[in-house]
């Protein structure tokens, strides 16, 4: 059985944020709503110092909190792995962006214009599949996958720094990546059990 | 979003200049939703930047421009409402027509012709020229032009890393690999490659930016002062370290030719060519008669009477001015550090190693040095982007495997590099000329200038246009001093906003408004638009066919990559059908003007169609994509039908082992002492002494040794104790993309963006805690206001501000008024330019206190 999974290489990754375009476009998410962002820290003291960029979305958790602890059902997870999200039964809860340690349920309070008091053309598009007063998040683009591609961020990434494939496949890249890297989740002692593993 | 319906078409991206990646639009019911890169794109990998995925939201800007318009107000200025009027096409015409017709008939260089659209140079500049106008190229200040001098090195226009068979990378004041430089994609991918093989990354450079927070070692150093420590680097590698390639200095630079007391080669009697000493033979004979091995690099010797010596003794005593410990207080760069990261570079190099490429035994030099605009854009420049540049020459690596690869500029793949009579390499029959900038070697004849570039007072730059803004901003009598005894009465301006992107907008805004007539193609509204008499509504790239997408000198990823030529297509249909394609609407202006047959003439010259099939009738009217076909088919081969048929958007071709990497190759040698700019000094003397203007136009730079001299920002001043410099940041490119909404909310992730990174130390001695509101008041009287990002990561004299922030048009959204404006905080003033190719001192001094 496939169990989708990710690896996310800290030394090729640039802090560009090509991928979080890439998510926001392929996805459509309204003005505010991010399925994903780089988190940058910086580190020592002058001259010696630096800048670190890690980026975060949905781990797709084994243990995922929001799955467990969503009132209105909202988050579950799929034989692939995939934790995905029925909107339609969200009513606002919001319990799920307490208990994600990764911050990665983003809740859409309103969908309004980028820029001034119309929406352009695209948003009409993108939007259509939103509601205002729910939760949304990363779905590793379930609909690309559908399609046999990879996801939105995987695929655009400049310096190639994501892999995806099947954990359970050990000759897949994200297992070799694993194995040859050491990758390891973010904050594993949480005990979610995440999915996406980290390279550095 | 509902996929159903949507449709793929195949372009090129245009976010930024550079134009190198191929991108596949999905197209909805007419509306781009989304462009994504296109997997078959083999020159890109088929990835995309984060600025060219944000594509969609521009086309439908609330700012666009979607007809013809024209002032009402005849006051001008920066936030000064035009109080538009919507005109029909003819209407415009008939304001348009009668004008250009004026100032043709009674002096055509009233007209200045502002661009910076690259798949248009080659029909941009043949209409400026047939029109008897002149030439200003955007990007002013942002790009960094006057690097581009240098790479007469790699003969060519610009260069990048073999990062394939490099092992070290030094990005002075560059960033290049972090989605900013000439090939974003391509090399981001390159450059992770590298670093996953081992290549060690270092950056100098006062902020630590994207590029050296990454770096295996960041350097800091005060902004200016670079050059002094790139002629400590040669000092060090040839004096102390002898960390230079021996043979490439004496064989393939002009290193050993002898050098008389009167700074200028010494000649042989009979034949006129440069001499060596042969240390073999004990006698001074002409280069071309001296084997390598013989060749004298040092020692002093007579010749018919006169002591002479090779140019690289004088350079080895000369440089021994600049040890670490005169140059460690200059730049604040440690003596220790110094020697470290010199002797790192030098010893990455590998000097004397060679690599097995295809089969061939080749000369190997895994370490190249890529510099950016900050340190080459000063007072004395010229001096500094040879004297940081020249250190890839110094260890050998100039277009060889591991080393710095030059671009091809010619459309036809062809590089055709030959020498001149002293030996001298030149650039091959290059492409790059015809759209306006001139190869740097060897020195053109001064003469008085004709153009508000000043062009012909910098016979040995690649271009000199930033002198275009300052002489528009002298008052009449200073700017008639140097000749120019004609305003400049019709300005049109595409694809460039040179309002903003030169200096103080307040201050170019009124140099502008001295221009009787400005007539601006524009997709939406900036402050160049506002300053306009006539808009004429303009395609956006994504609405655009450009046949040549590429820009006029790079055709290729360099090294083993292939060859490329993009295809532009339209994803989409303009949302207005009064929006076209300005080249043609430049087309129908030179028919109604009269003077269509000069813009053909001068078409099927520069783009050397004359002779061919494709070959322009004068009288006839062709379409733009009619004129682009013509040049296509006559330089490489391929037609918009071959384009359409075949639904691809980009047309390779493998590269051969000697187009990969022709260093091994070609003819020629290299400069690395500067005999012909002292030898043009004299001609250039006698102008400037007939025009006047020998008391601003000083020489001192035109010196056959380089050396670093102080810009006019290296001392503080009246308590402007700290120095004010901009940076770029991948989000962003030029002042357009602080229009894109998607590019701003991105922006705002990162507080370096629109923040104002400052020293913690400094803020602290200020009171300034992060995110404090403060002033940054500049030596010029000029400030804008900022929020602090206090930060460790910044040279604690610097503050900074990424890009073009702090947009000022009248007609902007409020949330585009992002982070500071840096140009706001500059002047355009003489002293602060380098004589020898208009660059502008790319720091400020200034004063940070709480508002």
């Amino acid at each position: 059985m496939t169990k989708w999974g990710m690896t996310i290489d800290l030394k090729r990754c640039i802090g560009c944020q090509s991928c979080t375009m890439a998510c926001k476009t392929h996805n459509g998410t309204p003005a505010g709503i991010f399925f994903r962002r780089v988190v940058e820290k910086e580190f020592g003291t002058y001259p010696n110092v630096r800048r670190t960029y890690t980026p975060v979305n949905c781990m797709h958790c084994d243990d995922a909190p929001c799955v467990a602890n969503c009132p209105a059902g909202v988050f579950s997870k799929r034989d692939d792995g995939i934790v995905e999200y029925d909107a339609g039964k969200c009513y606002g809860a919001r319990v799920c962006r307490m208990v994600c340690p990764y911050n990665a349920v983003s809740f859409i309070e309103k969908i309004e214009p980028y820029d001034g008091e119309a929406f352009i053309p695209p948003e009409k598009y993108w939007y259509e599949k939103y509601e205002a007063g729910t939760a949304v998040k990363c779905t590793f683009c379930a609909d690309r996958l559908a399609d046999g591609l990879k996801p939105a961020c995987v695929k655009t990434c400049p310096t190639e720094a994501m892999a995806f494939g099947d954990l359970e496949d050990p000759e897949s890249d994200v297992s070799r990546l694993i194995r040859k890297r050491g990758g390891q989740p973010l904050h594993p002692e949480l005990g979610t059990k995440p999915n996406v593993y980290y390279l550095s | 979003m509902n996929d159903a319906g949507i449709t793929h078409v195949k372009s090129v991206c245009n976010m930024c200049q550079c134009a190198d990646t191929g991108i596949i639009g999905h197209v909805k019911d007419g509306v781009l939703v989304k462009v994504e890169g296109d997997p078959e794109c083999t020159p890109t990998f088929g990835r995309q930047c984060v600025k060219g995925l944000s594509a969609p939201f521009v086309p439908y800007n609330a700012n666009r421009v979607l007809k013809p318009r024209k002032r009402t107000n005849p006051e001008k200025g920066v936030g000064v409402d035009p109080k538009w009027q919507e005109i029909t096409w003819e209407e415009a015409f008939d304001i348009i027509v009668p004008e250009l017709k004026r100032v043709r008939e009674q002096n055509p260089l009233g007209l200045m012709f502002n661009f910076f659209d690259y798949p248009t140079y080659q029909f941009a500049v043949p209409w400026a020229i047939g029109f008897g106008g002149q030439l200003y190229f955007g990007g002013a200040t942002w790009c960094g032009w006057y690097h581009n001098t240098a790479y007469q090195y790699h003969l060519s226009f610009f260069r990048e890393a073999d990062y394939a068979n490099t092992n070290y990378i030094l990005l002075w004041g560059a960033q290049a690999g972090h989605i900013v430089d000439a090939l974003p994609v391509h090399s981001a991918k390159s450059m992770a490659d590298a670093r996953a093989r081992g290549a060690k990354v270092v950056v100098i450079d006062p902020v630590m930016t994207p590029a050296a927070s990454l770096a295996d070692e960041w350097v800091p150093i005060r902004p200016g002062t670079d050059s002094a420590l790139a002629l400590c680097f040669w000092n060090l590698l040839i004096n102390e370290y002898e960390l230079y390639d021996v043979d490439f200095i004496k064989g393939k630079t002009n290193g050993p030719y002898l050098i008389g007391p009167d700074e200028l080669y010494v000649r042989d009697p009979e034949t006129n060519k440069p001499l060596i000493w042969d240390a073999t033979a004990g006698t001074a004979k002409p280069f071309n008669e001296v084997k390598v091995a013989d060749t004298a690099l040092d020692g002093e010797y007579e010749f018919n009477g006169v002591t002479v010596r090779p140019a690289f003794s004088l350079m080895k005593e000369h440089l021994k001015t600049y040890s670490p410990e005169y140059v460690s207080p200059i730049t604040t760069v440690p003596v220790d550090t110094i020697r470290r990261v010199c002797r790192d570079f030098g010893e990455a190099a590998r000097i004397g190693s060679t690599i097995r490429i295809q089969g061939e035994e080749l000369p190997w030099r895994p370490a190249v040095l890529l510099s950016g605009r900050g340190p080459t854009n000063h007072r004395h420049s010229q001096h500094g982007v040879f004297a940081i540049e020249g250190l890839n020459a110094l260890i050998g690596n100039l277009n060889m495997p591991g080393g710095t690869l030059g671009f091809s500029t010619n459309y036809e793949r062809r590089w055709g590099c030959t020498e001149d009579a002293d030996g001298i390499a030149l650039s091959p029959n290059s492409t790059y000329w015809h759209f306006g900038a001139m190869d740097t070697y060897p020195a053109r004849e001064p003469k008085k200038p004709a153009w508000y570039t000043l062009f012909d007072l910098c016979p040995v730059a690649t271009y000199s246009d930033n002198f275009f803004p300052m002489m528009q901003a002298l008052p009449e009598e200073e700017r008639k001093r140097f000749g120019l005894d004609y305003d400049v009465e019709f300005f049109i301006v595409t694809h460039s906003n040179p309002t903003i992107a030169y200096v103080s907008p307040h201050e170019m805004a009124e140099a502008y408004r001295k221009i009787k007539f400005t007539l601006v193609f524009a997709t939406e509204l900036n402050e160049t638009v506002e300053m306009a008499d006539v808009v004429l509504p303009n395609a956006h790239w994504t609405e655009r066919h450009d046949p040549m997408a590429n820009p006029p000198f790079k055709f290729e990823a360099v090294g083993e990559h292939d060859w490329y030529w993009f295809y532009r297509r339209p994803m989409i249909d303009p949302p207005h059908p009064d929006i076209k394609h300005w080249c043609d609407t430049m087309i129908e202006l030179a028919d109604r003007a009269g003077f269509l047959n000069d813009v053909n003439m001068l078409y099927n010259i520069l783009n050397e169609l004359n002779g061919s099939e494709q070959q322009l009738d004068l009288d006839k009217r062709y379409s733009w994509v009619e004129m682009c076909d013509a040049v296509m088919q006559n330089r490489y081969g391929v037609s918009v039908d071959w384009y359409e048929q075949n639904q691809t958007q980009v047309f390779t071709q493998e590269k051969s082992l000697q187009e990969a990497f022709p260093g091994p190759f070609v003819p020629g040698r290299y400069n690395i002492y500067f005999e012909y700019w002292k030898r043009v000094r004299p001609d250039l003397e006698r102008v400037v002494q007939e025009l006047g203007i020998d008391d601003v136009w000083d020489l001192d730079d035109y010196t056959g040794l380089l050396d670093w001299k102080p810009c006019p920002s290296y001392e503080p001043k009246d308590g402007h104790d700290l120095f004010a410099v901009n940076y770029k940041v991948a989000c962003h490119t030029f002042s357009h993309s602080y229009l894109n909404p998607l590019q701003l909310e991105i922006g705002h992730t990162y507080p370096w963006i629109y923040g104002l990174p400052i020293h913690t130390r400094t803020a602290a001695e200020r009171g300034i805690k992060d995110g404090d509101e403060v002033w940054v008041e500049s030596e010029f009287g000029y400030r804008v206001k900022a929020k602090a990002h206090v930060t460790e990561g910044i040279h604690p004299e610097v503050v900074g501000t990424a890009g073009f922030g702090g947009r000022l048009t009248h007609g902007e959204k409020k949330g585009r008024l992002v982070g500071p404006n840096w140009n706001s905080l500059i002047s355009t003033k003489l002293d602060r330019m380098d004589k020898m190719n208009s660059s502008l001192d790319a720091c400020v001094r200034v004063k940070v206190y709480k508002a």
